[in-house]
């Protein structure tokens, strides 16, 4: 032992697998950067081709969508205000629907229906999205709304916003139960032993306390709900119009951009241009609406609650 | 470099030299002077946080693997830079080492936890031969010699902390570092791993961090004093207990046991 | 957690309501399929190619085709997202470029699944010239799966505890001994359920393979990856848009082949979990 007690390097005894470990990961950790700059990339140069042509303001200002015309228009409005419905549409149904199944399986619900319900939502959130919209446009419309409303049009915003609705209330339920496991249990201790029911501690006490965690919530779900296209192509239609009657239909950014196949487009035109550009505003949506949820929810983990 | 013995055993095993390890912003080591000579127990007392550990650690240069850590200063073992050019961090771990306080075991057999390091070596010969060696050296053999293949999480904390002694002999380490190896025992499993070290120093050169005061008079030739991690005193164990020189060491010694 | 949870009031009352609703909307969009791919329920449908014809339409190709996707984007996207995060956890320098970049990855976890149709039409079905193959969907797809594995990964690697790693680092393992022997085995559990639940989602996509340019009629399986782009989410989009001509129910049943599909993945990683769990712990 004593006569290799000086040398401490052995670095070329080690194995092949140890010298080729760090750049094989190091690869895979480069690729994956790769992809986040191949969106990036993409998106901003065919963009900026795209404003070239076509002038951002007028872009975002202009109210007809007509690229393939002959003197095509290249407003988004109309678009943009379809997301835009069919986002609140959708939270409209999934926030209160979410936030009152998160506030019973938290507060009411015994072991086998709390279990029950987690099932559910697990379940409901691995549904492809194309299945829901094969519902909404074969069964909400036809017989749930022509029964109501006998004149709905075949493809209509409500239907989508029910069946994004309900795509999005897992993430609702998710999101408001961990709110609410936030808010301290002395709070609501303290409500009831003051004698107060617990229906009206938990309308009183802990929804507020938990009320930014929920705004949060909402947010992140219509991020997804903006993002969502499968389920407006088949529901809610084709029509890039504004429409103000929730049973018309209406065209989404993500609708333009599955729908319009872009093959018909040959690449450097105006008309494949705008399919980046589309993209770069839904892009910029639904991160504008993720990024305000995780702020809500960073500042209410950052002690809003005390 | 292989200098003739008789000049070898002026050589301390290890020296640091102004020695100073920071993490972050946090300065764990200020400045620490002090060498370990060959075949002795040295062992390092003080205060928690007073930088036991992280000297340990320095030895084998297992600091550098926390993220955020920077070590200035030198540390020679058998008088070769330990943070030389050259210098394969993971041979420096071979040959230098270490028990943890918590005995952390791998979740597999007993077996597999003692022949770790020779496996991860690329060890030739006879593993069974080599467990069978450092088991009865670590006084566990007539214990566990039947059931080598049981899972080792099944042991209790003392036969744990034998088990992890057991690995590291089985390294055939010049050196052990022992960070508090019984801190975490019952009086029995402590005596036993101390008589096990009382055996252990014909063949190694031992650093031994512990805040058991009675731990290091009983069972090092040198002690060290560390405290807010500067070194305060270090000498031969007696003269430091009897007759300290420092006030601040008195204080810790005498505050403590009375 | 707090007093007795079944003590009813009228806030209770209502949110029990609701809460069944909700349960019952999900039961209602199993039973409407259910109910409607009754119609074609046959075994021919399982392997016959698609037609014109609505009673003589099959899934053949769809189903192989989202065979072959399945397959491409664990090829792709496991071991890269498993080694990206190992990269990260164990290797990247702190602070570095690579680490930064790598920490930015995880923000691709929000992009629109449409986008990355856009993206690899741009790139892989003209830029590398794949065409719209089943080779352009499966890189598209893994480029989708990739975020959600290396945030999973990640996770389950920092879960290990951190005494593992320097016990065998003590002991003169290699970093490589470390990974190999210790972080990925404590990891893998948890490696399996982030892949299992990406590989969940990106199946189930028909979004961005319907931008990449996946035909719904196809009359022969695809064999290799480089035939046309296939695939039951697809599928059920082309026949839904058709519901009217007598395809609900080829839609419904292909719908349904497809959750089965995905039954099938997560009932192979459960097995794959106890496997894992059952090793001597």
């Amino acid at each position: 032992m004593s006569g290799a007690a000086t040398s401490l390097s052995r670095r070329a005894a080690r194995g092949p697998a140890d010298r080729l470990a760090r750049p094989v990961f190091l690869c895979c950790a480069v690729l994956s950067a790769a992809t986040l700059v191949a969106v990036a990339g993409v998106l901003g140069v065919e963009t900026a081709r795209f404003f070239g042509t076509v002038s951002p303001g007028r872009f975002l200002t202009e109210t007809d969508w007509t690229p393939f015309a002959e003197e095509p228009r290249f407003g988004v409005l109309p678009l943009l205000a379809a997301t835009a419905q069919i986002a609140v549409g959708a939270a409209v149904f999934a926030v209160p629907a979410g936030l009152m199944t998160a506030v019973y399986m938290e507060h009411y619900a015994g072991v086998r229906a709390k279990r029950a319900l987690a099932g559910i939502t697990t379940m409901l959130a691995a549904v492809p999205t194309v299945i829901l919209g094969y519902v909404a446009l074969a069964f909400v419309t036809p017989v749930l709304l022509r029964t109501l409303w006998p004149g709905t049009e075949a493809f209509n915003a409500l239907s989508a916003c029910l069946a994004v609705g309900l795509m999005i209330v897992p993430t609702v339920i998710a999101f408001t139960r961990s709110a609410l496991q936030s808010v301290p249990t002395a709070l609501m201790e303290a409500g009831l032993a003051l004698g107060a029911g617990r229906g009206r501690v938990v309308v009183r006490v802990l929804v507020p306390a938990a009320f930014p965690g929920i705004v949060a919530a909402a947010f992140l779900a219509m991020a997804r709900a903006a993002g969502e296209t499968m389920i407006v192509t088949l529901a809610a239609g084709n029509q890039a119009q504004l429409a103000w009657s929730p049973l018309e239909g209406l065209r989404t950014l993500t609708a333009y951009i599955a729908q319009s196949s872009m093959g018909d487009a040959p690449a450097g035109t105006v008309q494949y241009g705008a399919f980046f550009a589309v993209s770069a505003i839904l892009l910029a949506v639904t991160w504008g609406l993720r990024a305000t949820g995780r702020r809500l929810m960073s500042r209410r983990d950052s002690g809003g609650v005390r | 470099m292989s200098a003739p013995s008789a000049a070898r055993a002026e050589v301390p095993v290890l020296a640091a030299d102004r020695l100073t390890v920071r993490f972050g912003d946090r300065t764990a080591l200020a400045d620490v002077t002090l060498a370990v000579p060959r075949g002795r127990v040295v062992s390092v007392i003080g205060p928690s946080g007073g930088g036991k550990t992280t000297l340990l650690r320095a030895f084998n240069r297992m600091n550098e693997l926390v993220p955020g850590a920077a070590t200035t200063g030198t540390l020679r073992f058998n008088g070769v830079d330990l943070h030389g050019e050259e210098v394969d961090p993971v041979e420096v771990r071979r040959r230098i080492g270490m028990v943890f306080q918590q005995a952390t075991l791998f979740p597999r057999s007993i077996f597999d936890n003692v022949v770790f390091g020779p496996r991860a070596r690329g060890h030739a010969g006879d593993l069974l031969e080599l467990a069978e060696e450092v088991l009865v050296a670590a006084g566990l053999w007539s214990e566990v010699a039947e059931d080598l293949d049981r899972p080792a999480m099944q042991l209790s904390a003392g036969q744990r902390q034998r088990l992890c002694i057991a690995r590291t002999l089985a390294l055939k380490p010049e050196v052990l570092l022992l960070d508090e190896p019984t801190s975490a025992l019952d009086p029995a499993a402590t005596a036993r791993i101390e008589s096990l070290i009382h055996s252990l120093r014909r063949d190694h050169t031992i650093v031994l961090a512990t805040h058991g005061r009675r731990q290091a008079a009983r069972l090092s030739d040198f002690t060290a004093y560390l405290a807010g991690g500067e070194l305060i005193e270090y000498g031969p164990t007696e003269a430091l207990f009897t007759n300290p020189r420092d006030r601040r060491t008195e204080s810790y010694l005498t505050g403590r046991i009375a | 957690m707090s007093g007795p949870k079944h003590r009813r009031d009228g806030v209770g009352t209502a949110c029990e309501v609701v809460a069944a609703l909700v349960a019952a909307a999900f039961l209602a969009v199993a039973g409407v399929l259910a109910v409607e791919a009754w119609g074609a329920a046959d075994l021919g449908f399982l392997f016959d190619p698609s037609s014109r014809v609505a009673d003589r339409a099959g899934i053949g190709p769809a189903l192989a085709g989202t065979l072959w996707l399945a397959a491409l984007t664990v090829a792709f996207a496991l071991p890269v997202g498993v080694g990206a995060a190992v990269y990260l956890e164990e290797y990247a320098p702190r602070g570095g470029v690579v680490a930064a970049a790598g920490g930015a990855v995880e923000n691709l976890a929000g992009v629109p699944s449409v986008v990355y149709g856009v993206v690899g039409l741009a790139l892989f079905v003209r830029g590398l010239g794949m065409g719209p193959s089943l080779l352009a969907g499966g890189c598209t797809l893994a480029a989708l799966a990739l975020p959600t594995v290396i945030v999973t990964t990640r996770s389950a690697i920092r879960a290990v505890p951190c005494g593992l790693r320097e016990a065998a680092y003590s002991l003169g393992a290699t970093r490589w001994q470390v990974v190999r022997g210790q972080v990925l085995p404590a990891a893998a559990p948890g490696i399996v359920t982030g892949s299992c639940a990406a590989v969940t989602r990106t199946v189930g996509e028909a979004a961005p393979l319907l931008v990449l340019g996946a035909v719904s009629f196809m009359t022969f399986a695809p064999r290799s990856p480089a035939d046309p782009l296939t695939s039951l989410p697809t599928q059920v989009f082309a026949w839904s848009a058709r519901s009217q001509e007598d395809f609900a129910a080829a839609a419904a049943g292909a719908g349904v082949a497809l959750l089965l599909v995905l039954l099938v993945v997560n009932l192979a990683a459960l097995a794959v979990r106890r496997r894992l769990r059952g090793i001597p712990a």
